[in-house]
């Protein structure tokens, strides 16, 4: 990865934040904005761990352990933001 | 019966030696891991803990929506926006780190660490404007439940960040005395993926705490 390469994601990420940023100012918390910033969560850890950490080409245990947390993570939390009565029926003892 | 054999065991023999002379190719699963295993082992167990805490945000937040719903509202996005800002320039700095050792590069390999510091503390004097201003809008652990997952959260992150900051600190020390180079740099790529992994931690903090309410 050379350094322009590296200079492109970093503008990428601070773009996410700040349209992240955006969102929670500007839009009501509807269902599309949590699915849009979880979206950008994924796409922050993909950038991170492949480009940053330089995961891209390491062993896959390594580098789908650390990609796995941001598969798994994201969607987790944007389901129970959107279905928050699903969660707390689960969780009632 | 070892007459039988005699044309098998010789073919055997021939595979063996060729095998023997022919390079060895190294498969993708034997390719060289980035640091060192103990440094994984550590950061599986660090993102473990905050996927928990995660998981437990979730859980208390389904059984107290009103709650949960009001209290982003009341923290300082321009804070929680400024911090993430710092902490993914941190991460580039520590990249453009590691790409300058690669290309034997020293006292690049200084500045870009000296930056990412920088971005450390910038995180650390944010964070902690952001209590004072919480404290003087009468915020602390113990207004609500949003408030006592937020402080858990964001101090223990915190602490990590000053963890991670010893070791850049560390490591730059190191690089100053010509400890690395392009050949060996382990011990640097390791506090570089320790960092990382606290800027990875923070991605998801931000939008859950601030942004999604």
């Amino acid at each position: 990865m050379n350094n322009k390469s590296l200079t492109v994601y970093w503008l990428v990420l601070i773009s996410l934040t700040l349209l992240s940023a955006i969102f929670a100012d500007a839009m009501a918390p509807t269902s599309w904005v949590t699915v849009i910033v979880c979206a950008s969560i994924m796409v922050k850890g993909q950038v991170i761990v492949d480009v940053f950490m330089g995961l891209r080409d390491a062993p896959k245990s390594i580098r789908y352990m650390m990609l796995s947390y941001f598969y798994v993570l994201p969607p987790m939390v944007g389901l129970a933001l959107v279905f928050p009565s699903t969660v707390e029926s689960i969780t009632t003892l | 019966m070892s007459t039988l054999n005699a044309p098998l065991k010789a073919e055997f023999i021939a595979q063996d030696e060729s095998n023997y002379h022919s390079p060895v190719v190294p498969r993708k699963s034997d390719q060289a891991i980035p640091a060192n295993m103990a440094v994984w082992i550590l950061i599986g167990a660090e993102l473990t803990e905050f996927a928990l805490f995660f998981v437990i945000y979730l859980v208390v937040r389904s059984h107290n929506p009103e709650i949960f719903s009001q209290g982003p509202e009341r923290l300082n996005l321009v804070a929680g926006t400024l911090n993430t800002l710092a902490l993914i320039t941190s991460s580039y700095f520590v990249a453009r780190a590691i790409s300058a050792i690669k290309m034997n590069k020293p006292k690049q390999t200084v500045k870009w660490l000296g930056a990412s510091l920088l971005m450390g503390a910038s995180y650390l004097g944010i964070k902690t404007w952001e209590y004072f201003w919480n404290a003087q809008a009468g915020l602390d652990s113990r207004t609500d439940l949003f408030y006592t997952l937020y402080y858990y959260l964001t101090f223990n992150h915190l602490l990590h960040v000053m963890m991670g900051m010893c070791t850049l600190a560390w490591v730059m020390v190191r690089a100053h005395y010509n400890a690395y180079n392009k050949d060996d740099y382990q011990g640097l790529e390791s506090a570089a993926c320790y960092w990382h992994m606290i800027d990875l931690a923070w991605i998801i903090i931000f939008p859950l705490l601030y942004v999604l309410r």
